[in-house]
């Protein structure tokens, strides 16, 4: 049998091939770390020291590096996840806090709230390739699906910036709730969904006409939105309530109020489409919410004071 | 308008028109404290010590004097005034006898008496061992400076401190009261 050298290389180059299912990297803020919960079994397998306050994360799509933003450090730190080593500390700025992926991975844009910019690095070289003056303290980041838009929540100017990554400008800035805080897209990249802290609202924005189409009142402090296509449905966090607010996007209504733990923050989608993870600052614990049912399926014990803020869940 | 101690008008209004003045949470990180004591008395007689918006000024020894409507509404406020004359504003969030708890926040927060920034609060007495309780405390809360590198009265050690010697004496006397 003749075994082509593509297909080799292929499987050379596959990690998720033969290997468990996806991992979630939860940072905690207070503890110094992050806990890495192998979603299968629903069990924190390591824990790695890093940074002093770690919050912001996100992962390459080729699921070989942990980026983990430290405003208190002024530090983006490097893991290499195959051997859950930290192997790059990277100095940025004043206080990076959100991070964003390119979604092929050769770059990623980090939001500096003291500084008021937007910095693009190199995956690789981790030098910063461009700085966007944005809004006063930028707080949230989501990249359109096609790679060619940035969107940006300027929480003390309550508005959303959005740069065209064709031509490195920022293009357009809306009003939006007050104090917007997390970003995230429709995975069609049809809407913008932004948290309002202060409004305890949730602003729908049409990602072609870049115009705000909704608002719809969830709970207190609503923090990081998450859509799940599946069931055509936004998820909210609300810090101050406990609870995930659940919006019929068709409807654009509020449907339900799930009661998770103190303080939810950080929320993912797994890549099973159905469950989300909730990480909950106040208890130290993750939430496993069903998408369908609206039913808490588990709860994960992790370290102090996690935060999550960011796309934390990744094959490996 | 007259304020009466403890309870008097209503100021419940006062702490709606406060809402827009939340805090912006900055950009350090939220802190944490929770605190946990065992006490030798039955979860009813100590939620009677505390359930009181502003019994604090009964059990707490840094509280020299409380105003409040004596309601326990959500957006009741009580002004909590310190031995040093040092004055703040909190607001009642949710009051719960069934569960015996209550959270509330700072609305006007007063760096010389507290330094902290945004603070929100829980305390919440559960069934303990052999018939007694377990009273917790817990406070997330931001430091007073909100930019980087902060005096040291204003860092996270003075907040995180502050808020450490407000719960352990708090429940110290709670425990006392309770257990007389």
């Amino acid at each position: 049998m003749r075994i082509s050298p593509v297909l080799v290389f292929i499987l050379l180059c596959w990690p998720s091939i033969g290997q468990s299912a996806p991992f979630a990297y939860i940072t905690n803020q207070i503890g110094g770390s992050v806990s890495v919960i192998d979603t299968e079994t629903g069990q924190v397998t390591d824990t790695i020291e890093v940074g002093s306050k770690p919050a912001g994360v996100a992962v390459t799509p080729d699921n070989r590096r942990l980026f983990v933003t430290d405003p208190e450090a002024r530090s983006v730190f490097v893991i290499d996840i195959e051997n859950l080593e930290l192997i790059d500390t990277l100095q940025l700025g004043e206080g990076p806090l959100a991070i964003a992926m390119q979604p092929d991975g050769s770059r990623f844009y980090v939001a500096d709230w003291y500084e008021d910019v937007v910095r693009m690095i190199d995956s690789e070289t981790l030098t910063t390739l461009k700085t966007f003056s944005v809004g006063a303290s930028p707080s949230g980041l989501a990249v359109h699906p096609d790679g060619g838009s940035l969107y940006v929540s300027n929480r003390d100017d309550n508005t959303l910036s959005l740069i065209d990554l064709e031509t490195d400008q920022v293009e357009a800035t809306i009003e939006v709730g007050t104090a917007p805080f997390g970003v995230s897209m429709a995975v069609d990249g049809s809407q913008i969904y932004v948290a309002n802290v202060q409004t305890s609202d949730v602003s729908i924005v049409d990602s072609r006409e870049f115009e705000l189409t909704a608002t719809v009142t969830v709970g207190l402090f609503p923090y990081v939105t998450q859509q799940v296509p599946g069931v055509n449905r936004l998820f909210v966090t609300n810090q101050r309530d406990g609870t995930v607010a659940v919006i019929d996007l068709e409807s654009q209504d509020k449907i339900a109020d799930i009661e998770v733990g103190s303080y939810p923050e950080g929320m993912n989608l797994h890549p099973d489409g159905k469950t989300l993870y909730v990480s909950n600052w106040g208890d130290n614990s993750v939430s496993l919410i069903d998408s369908e049912t609206l039913e808490v399926t588990g709860t994960i014990n992790v370290g102090d004071g996690p935060r999550a803020y960011g796309p934390f869940i990744a094959p490996r | 308008m007259r304020k009466f101690v403890t309870r008097g008008l209503t100021l419940g209004l006062v702490g709606l028109l406060l809402i827009p003045a939340l805090a912006t949470a900055h950009g350090p990180s939220r802190l944490k404290v929770m605190k946990e004591v065992e006490i030798d008395a039955s979860p009813e007689k100590v939620w009677a010590v505390i359930s009181e918006f502003c019994s604090i000024q009964d059990w707490h020894p840094a509280i020299a004097k409380c105003e409040s409507d004596g309601s326990h509404e959500k957006g009741t406020t009580r002004v909590l005034t310190l031995e040093n004359g040092e004055s703040f504003t909190e607001e009642m969030l949710k009051h719960n006898d069934e569960e015996m708890l209550y959270a509330y926040r700072i609305t006007e927060p007063n760096h010389d008496a507290v330094p902290v920034g945004t603070y929100g609060s829980t305390i919440d007495v559960n069934a303990g061992e052999n018939g007694g309780s377990v009273l917790s405390w817990k406070g997330f809360f931001y430091r007073a400076y909100p930019n980087n590198d902060p005096p040291p009265e204003l860092s996270d050690e003075a907040a995180e401190n502050a808020i450490i010697n407000i719960y352990d004496s708090g429940m110290a006397s709670i425990k006392e009261l309770a257990e007389q």
